[in-house]
């Protein structure tokens, strides 16, 4: 390993170099790093002395962080002009074709372009926060805990990585310059967003939230840097002249992958969805195994933090959720009036159900896409865990959980879940692809997964939900009915 | 030492390299001549491992270019078409970065063949000069420096003169006839006739990504124009009678003064023919042979192909 990271340095060292060689990169480093802690010292101190004239120590208090991630957020930019510019800015030179002659694996140049475009901007940082933190210390500006200061490190290296990691990635993928930086949005306006996050918590003095988002941002960092590794592809900086959506293409690529070699509807059945469905086995079996994981998480949230709020005498919860039951279902209108109602009902009712779940199904696949896999694993978990959650719930109500679900879930829950597990299984085996090294462009890969998603969701997720609606809204409905009838002995 | 065998290449949906085979031994100088856009660079960046063929298969001193793309690229030496150095580095610099990444780690083996090579190509003056400071043709020098620092066995030259002006490309030009070596295969690309003829032992005639015609020089002619063809002048008209000559010769054109034949195997048939004009007392002047130049056989390959529809 050692002897395969040594290429790696070579080529860290040769572009930190270069780095130092360019005014273009020393000047805004040394004005960022040296004149920018100063410049925002004097503001700070100016500040200061103004609150101090009407007694708001509070506001200091919570000024002074904010100030430091300022002053570590913006030499943090330089990481965007370095890194767009590492692969881009080769290729616009004509020097990327001898680099990519070399004998070393995709991840060893990908590795030293990333590491040589991050060390700048990381030292900059360090150094900004270091000299603004040693500036105020002198004064009689109150510093932040050890604790602070050590978060706030942690949040301007990590955004800072995020922006390197995010910026070569963009950088492999761009035809020159001028297309990274076009593409540089995708990186500024995400951790802008954080940034102002972090400024909101920082200003509540709330360091878990913090923590939550630095957390959020090396996931973002570790994804950013599975998808460079995934497609950097030597034959793709070389092969490629122009960046353009070829929507008549993609549409055509969508439309092979999701008929196949099927000729008719009968046969795409046939032969075709058992194809997908062995192709995400895997995440199937995946997302089989954690189902039980989110019951339990439903479980834990009850009787950890829903229980110790809601529950109250199970008698009296019995009773007002059997009152309320049997005021929704028989309500106190005329025999007519309350047919025509249960028939409004149910056909509300179904198209409610079957709407309600499709934009579940629906907006996994997005946060999917958006997360790489990882979030729509939550997702799917969250949504599992409503069953352990229901089944603590009725038990609180003293009421027979087994004998509800049996009525209330089973009958339309064997298609209902099934979809759902499928649904998101599906969704984040197109993450977990996207990630995934291959020899294909990343917008080929994302078709081609979108037309599996799509043929499972047509042929096997959508008339899954819309039987289950159906029964939710009929048998499901008529079993509860009676169920309670029973209970209230009607 | 290297092999094509139908290589193909698409981009979305166009056929840069339509199907391309040959092979060239150690030893040996293959130029790929063609126009711009002709499939050349696409070619080569196949051999080195950088593309990914679409059709067909290439092996590099028996490394499979898409399978061993990394023993490939060990073994190859690579001049590409830009002057694409490190501007502000400087020569030794950029010689030891890539001889590094090449993996000659034994620093005094390193440090001995960047002095020998900026020796050999004449840069030693100005090795610790900065890239950006050398003129074109010094640049190019430097990057056939970066393609031998490894000592490969196979070298890719692509268009290694293109864009350079007449005398720096002669320079060039007589480097890469230095580095031709018994054990050395070595593959050139370019537009330029004459100095395909002038640096390879054998032509490829590549158009629309496809080869049209491959050989030597001669072979090449031979292929277009036919059997060498040889041009007798009588020192005075002379009507006599049609000589015995062996079945290789063919009568083109018949003059008093000049006779016009084709001849298929000259080495063999051209002393009968010589004999049989002496035997019938011919007024023999000169014979010689008609030349074809390269350029006429290129421009006759590329009108036959457009013709049939071969190419665009």
């Amino acid at each position: 390993m050692k002897a395969k990271l040594v290429p790696v340095y070579w080529i860290v060292r040769r572009e930190v170099l270069d780095q130092i060689r360019d005014w273009r990169i020393l000047f805004p480093m040394i004005v960022l790093s040296l004149f920018f802690p100063v410049a925002m010292f004097g503001i700070a101190q100016a500040t200061v002395n103004f609150i101090n004239r009407y007694g708001a120590n509070l506001v200091i208090e919570q000024l002074v962080p904010f100030s430091i991630l300022v002053v570590g957020f913006f030499p943090s930019t330089l990481a965007l002009s370095i890194a767009l510019e590492s692969m881009a800015g080769e290729r616009d030179r004509n020097t990327i074709e001898p680099l990519l002659s070399v004998p070393l694996e995709d991840w060893q140049l990908y590795l030293g372009k990333l590491i040589s475009g991050a060390i700048a901007p990381l030292v900059a940082v360090t150094f900004a926060i270091t000299l603004y933190l040693l500036l105020i210390a002198r004064r009689d500006i109150p510093i932040p805990s050890p604790q602070m200061i050590a978060l706030l490190y942690l949040l301007g290296l990590d955004n800072t990585l995020l922006m390197v990691t995010g910026a070569t990635f963009i950088s492999a993928q761009s035809t020159s310059v001028r297309s990274a930086t076009l593409s540089s949005s995708f990186i500024v306006l995400p951790a802008s967003f954080l940034v102002q996050m972090e400024a909101y918590f920082l200003f509540w003095k709330n360091s878990l939230p913090i923590l939550w988002i630095a957390l959020f941002g090396f996931i973002a960092t570790l994804m950013f840097l599975r998808l460079g590794l995934a497609y950097f592809d030597r034959e793709n900086l070389l092969g490629r002249e122009i960046d353009s959506l070829n929507f008549k293409r993609y549409g055509r690529l969508f439309w092979e992958n999701f008929r196949g070699e099927a000729r008719s509807i009968w046969e795409w059945y046939r032969r075709e969805l058992p194809l997908s469905l062995r192709e995400v086995r895997y995440a199937l079996l995946l997302f089989l195994a954690l189902f039980p994981v989110g019951v339990g998480l439903g479980i834990y949230v009850a009787d950890e933090l829903v229980k110790p709020y809601v529950v109250r005498e199970a008698s009296t919860a019995q009773k007002d959720v059997l009152k309320q039951i049997d005021h929704l279902i028989f309500n106190e209108k005329s025999e007519t009036k309350a047919q025509e109602t249960e028939q409004q009902t149910f056909s509300i009712g179904m198209g409610t159900i079957f709407s309600h779940n499709l934009r579940a199904t629906v907006a996994a696949l997005f946060i999917a896409i958006a997360t790489l896999g990882t979030m729509g694993t939550l997702a799917y978990l969250l949504n599992i865990a409503l069953l352990g959650l229901v089944w603590r719930g009725i038990e609180w109500m003293g009421l027979p959980p087994l004998q509800i679900y049996l009525l209330g879930v089973f009958p339309h829950g064997i298609f209902e879940i099934p979809a759902i597990l499928l649904s998101f299984s599906s969704a984040f085996y197109l993450g977990a692809r996207l990630i995934t090294p291959s020899r294909k462009p990343l917008s080929v890969t994302l078709i081609e997964s979108l037309a599996l998603w799509t043929r499972l969701f047509i042929g096997i997720v959508l008339p899954l939900l819309l039987i289950a609606a159906t029964i939710e809204s009929t048998l499901t409905k008529y079993l509860l009915e009676n169920y309670v009838k029973l209970l209230t002995n009607k | 030492m290297i092999e094509a065998e139908s290589l193909a290449k698409q981009f979305d949906t166009f056929w840069a390299v339509k199907n391309v085979s040959f092979s060239v031994q150690a030893g040996e100088v293959l130029a790929l001549l063609g126009q711009n856009g002709a499939g050349k660079t696409t070619t080569i960046r196949m051999l080195n491992g950088l593309l990914r063929p679409t059709r067909g298969r290439a092996r590099v001193m028996g490394y499979d270019t898409v399978e061993q793309p990394q023993e490939v690229r060990r073994h190859v030496g690579m001049l590409t078409e830009q002057h694409s150095l490190y501007l502000r580095m400087n020569g030794y610099e950029y010689l030891e970065f890539y001889a590094r990444l090449y993996g000659v780690q034994d620093a005094v083996e390193r440090r001995k063949r960047i002095e020998a090579l900026l020796e050999y190509f004449g840069l030693a003056q100005v090795a610790k000069k900065r890239c950006g400071e050398y003129s074109k043709g010094m640049r190019q020098k430097l990057s056939l420096a970066r393609a031998l620092i490894h000592d490969p066995p196979v070298l890719l030259l692509d268009e290694p003169t293109s864009a350079m002006d007449p005398e720096s490309a002669n320079l060039v030009r007589q480097e890469i006839l230095r580095l031709r070596s018994n054990r050395r295969a070595i593959l050139i690309s370019t537009h330029n006739l004459t100095e395909a003829e002038m640096l390879a032992d054998r032509i490829a005639v590549i158009a629309d990504g496809q080869i049209l015609a491959i050989g030597t020089p001669q072979e090449i002619k031979r292929q277009v124009f036919g059997a060498p063809e040889f041009r007798i002048r009588f020192q005075k008209p002379w009507e006599g009678p049609l000589p015995t000559f062996p079945p290789q010769v063919e009568v083109l054109e018949r003059t008093p003064t000049i006779w016009h034949l084709r001849i298929s195997e000259p080495e063999e048939a051209l002393p009968f023919v010589w004999r049989a004009f002496l035997e019938l007392n011919a007024p023999l002047l000169t014979l010689e042979e008609v030349l074809h130049t390269l350029e006429e056989a290129y421009l006759a390959i590329m009108a036959r192909a457009r013709e049939r529809g071969e190419i665009q």
